[in-house]
Order: structure tokens, then C-alpha cells, then sequence
């Protein structure tokens, strides 16, 4: 089966949405690993906090509040990409 | 390894380190068994012009087809070519003048610069 590609660059920015279609938060980054020869996806961070800390901006450095969240970061085989325009979350 | 912070828009250089223009795309390919793997970088300014809006990618599609000297609308490095990503710049196991990000280099050399006094030295 040939396998399909997807441009990161149009990934990024795009609404994933549960299986109940709710949504979770838009792909502000993508974490990889060289592993061998290759580089391998491992996970995916969705929201604003993502790109906040993509920027390296924290919410308590910008507002002076001492509020801390963490990115929701999503493993890769929990991401179902087979429509690059809408992403989806496996699962429930 | 952040791939849009460490490697989208990040310089590319050759093997010399003659730079090559930014990696201005990134390939994944999705696979059955195991995790999505970086297939190749895209350099070019079809590319770009994607990101924005898929109408800009057509016409900047047409102007490069009409007025542009470059063979290829983007230029596609495998990732099996990369060598080292640095903080500032990937390094690419090519060299510059072989690629077709060289086109415009070339023209000049060729039309405008040989022309010149001192030129063809």
C-alpha cells in the first residue's frame, strides 16, 4: 500500500476534533526523534499554550499570572491524519 | 526535535556551506506500521506561497512558469541528503551550484555578469 504524505506546513494551525466531532485545539507544533536513519514523529502539541511555549513565551511571563498550562500534547498513533484538513483524535 | 520551530523556515546550506534558501516545506509520509517519518524538506517559492493561500500557490505558479528561469517549482531535498541540523541552519549533502536553487545564479552569470568588465574572469 503506498504510503501518503502530508505537508507539516499545512498541518499547522489546522482544528482537531474528538470522535464526538468536539474540539480540542488547533497543531501548533510537532515533536520528532531521530531514531536510526530516520526521523520519526512522536507526539503532536495543540493549543494556545503550544504556541506560546513554541514562541518560548509563558503565560506567567507575559501577564505576570502565576497560571501554568501545559500544551495537550497528543502521541502520534492517537492522530488520524488521514484527512490532512480536518485531523481527528483515534479513539474516544 | 521541534519541527516547526528547529526545521520549517530554518536556512539550508550545502555541504560547504554555501546557503541553499529555507526549508520552506516539510514532507511527512504517513505510515500503516509505526509513526509518521519526515520524508523530505521543499524549498521554493510555490511552497510558500501554499502556506498562504492555495490561489497564491497558482499564481505564483504562473508568474514562475512565465518569467521564471528556475526548472522546478520546488525543489524537494530527501531527508536522507541532511547532515546536520545546527540551531541556525540545516546542512544538506549537496552542492549548491548542482541544485536547481542555483537556476537564477546561473542566468546571471550567463546574461548579465560575463557581460561586465571583469566579468568572465
Amino acid at each position: 500500500m503506498k504510503a501518503r504524505k502530508v505537508h507539516l506546513e499545512l498541518l499547522i494551525g489546522k482544528l482537531v476534533r474528538d470522535g464526538d466531532g468536539a474540539k480540542v485545539g488547533r497543531i501548533r507544533s510537532v515533536h520528532a526523534e531521530k531514531v536510526g536513519d530516520d526521523c520519526l514523529v512522536q507526539q503532536y502539541e495543540l493549543g494556545g499554550a503550544a504556541l506560546l511555549s513554541r514562541l518560548g513565551i509563558s503565560a506567567l511571563r507575559l501577564v505576570g499570572w502565576p497560571l501554568h498550562r501545559e500544551p495537550r500534547k497528543i502521541p502520534w498513533d492517537q492522530m488520524d491524519l488521514s484527512d490532512p484538513e480536518r485531523p481527528r483524535l483515534k479513539g474516544d | 526535535m521541534d519541527l516547526v520551530r528547529d526545521v520549517l523556515d530554518k536556512q539550508l546550506v550545502d555541504r560547504e556551506g554555501t546557503p541553499l534558501g529555507r526549508a520552506d516545506g516539510v514532507v511527512l509520509e504517513l505510515r500503516a506500521d509505526g509513526p509518521p517519518r519526515v520524508d523530505a524538506f521543499e524549498a521554493g517559492a510555490v511552497v510558500l506561497a501554499r502556506r498562504l493561500h492555495p490561489r497564491l500557490e497558482s499564481l505564483v505558479q504562473w508568474l514562475r512558469s512565465r518569467f521564471s528561469v528556475r526548472k522546478t517549482a520546488r525543489y524537494r531535498i530527501p531527508w536522507e541528503k541532511v547532515q546536520e541540523i545546527h540551531q541556525q541552519h540545516i546542512q544538506i549533502d549537496v552542492r549548491a551550484i548542482d541544485t536547481p536553487l542555483y537556476d537564477w545564479e546561473r542566468w546571471l552569470r550567463r546574461k548579465v555578469i560575463r557581460h561586465l568588465p571583469g566579468g568572465d574572469a
